[in-house]
């Protein structure tokens, strides 16, 4: 036979239930929250530096190859670098962004908060993603004639196959995390409606 | 940091935080352990930050809730609940009957909705309405109604 609990009974059952609480100690709590800090750092730098060696790598690859002497047919290669460049430091904002929310504030508030930056994200994802994409496309499709004037046959076609493979992955890799982030943000839609 | 103040507030705090993890996560300990450490470093970080604006208690309860949230978002069966059916299979004879309606507490717990189910924590844990409000963002008037409606959700599911 089945009983329904009366709810006084239930907080009492609650209250006094005995659990094996974690045996960390304050001590160690204050090392790992210290070290954590120093990871974060540690990946604000390294992010940065990153972004900062793409830049540089770009930048050495376009004057290495003397691209700025034929302005028109380089034009592809400066829109790769820019599309690169921005798509990583994008996404890098994004990152902070999401770190730095508050979460000293209340539930409601911070629910909200990563709705909203999980909305923005919806922008990068189907406006600013596929723009990017599509003008790095452009600028490696442009560059195909100059890579065929200036490289062998068989690295000519490397290229032209390792192209179609990354444009393959990114766009498989771009799709499974809008995915995910879709799911979060409709999580968060459903938390706030209760 | 102070880290005697902080010292302090883990001994004051450590056990309502991992109960209201381990009832948060259908009281998967291991979870619970994880969620609750989380929250205790963000406490660290940010407690040269507390200005006293709310009780102590009120803000290490908004990072733990907070922070309960951001597990459950990050986790793959978010959007799942788990079956009652089977967490209530767990319940037998032989088990005090205690520990019985525990178990089955856990079980109906972990069917509410994230909000729902953070709301009866505090309420489990005796915490003051004024207090759960400031924990939530809810209005009080509003809180009182969500609270009627979940005793009565989780008085019918625990059933012996």
């Amino acid at each position: 036979m089945c009983t329904i609990m009366n709810f006084e009974n239930l907080s009492q059952t609650w209250q006094n239930q005995h659990n094996n609480e974690p045996e960390t100690k304050a001590k160690d709590l204050i090392e790992k929250a210290k070290q954590k800090t120093s990871e974060f750092k540690k990946g604000q730098i390294i992010s940065i530096s990153i972004l900062s060696i793409s830049f540089l790598v770009l930048i050495g690859f376009y004057i290495g190859v003397e691209a700025y002497q034929d302005f028109t047919k380089s034009l592809g290669l400066v829109l790769m670098i820019v599309m690169l460049f921005t798509r990583i430091a994008l996404e890098i904002k994004s990152k902070y962004q999401l770190q730095n929310i508050d979460s000293t504030v209340d539930f409601q508030d911070f629910v909200a908060r990563h709705k909203d930056y999980f909305k923005n994200r919806k922008w990068i994802h189907f406006v600013f993603t596929p723009l990017i994409y599509i003008l790095y496309a452009v600028g490696f499709i442009s560059m195909l004639p100059v890579f065929k004037e200036n490289l062998s046959s068989g690295f000519f076609l490397y290229i032209q196959i390792s192209g179609i493979v990354v444009f393959v992955a990114l766009a498989v890799f771009i799709a499974y995390h809008i995915r995910k982030e879709l799911q979060e943000l409709h999580f968060l839609k459903k938390v706030l409606q209760g | 940091m102070d880290n005697q103040n902080f010292e302090s507030i883990y001994q004051t705090y450590q056990n309502q935080i991992y109960r209201l993890c381990l009832g948060y996560f259908g009281g998967n300990s291991n979870l619970a352990k994880d969620a609750c450490q989380e929250v205790f470093i963000k406490v660290w970080q940010n407690l040269g930050r507390f200005k006293g604006e709310a009780k102590i208690s009120t803000w290490i309860y908004r990072i733990a809730v907070n922070t309960c949230i951001n597990v459950l978002r990050k986790s793959k069966n978010k959007l799942q609940t788990i079956s009652l059916k089977e967490e209530i299979a767990i319940v037998n004879e032989e088990t005090p009957k205690t520990e019985n309606q525990l178990q089955a507490m856990y079980a109906c717990i972990a069917q509410l909705k994230p909000k729902d189910r953070t709301i009866i924590l505090l309420v489990l844990d005796q915490k003051p309405y004024e207090d759960i409000s400031s924990i939530m963002g809810i209005s009080e008037n509003n809180l009182r109604v969500i609270i009627h409606r979940i005793k009565d959700k989780l008085s019918k599911c625990v059933q012996l």
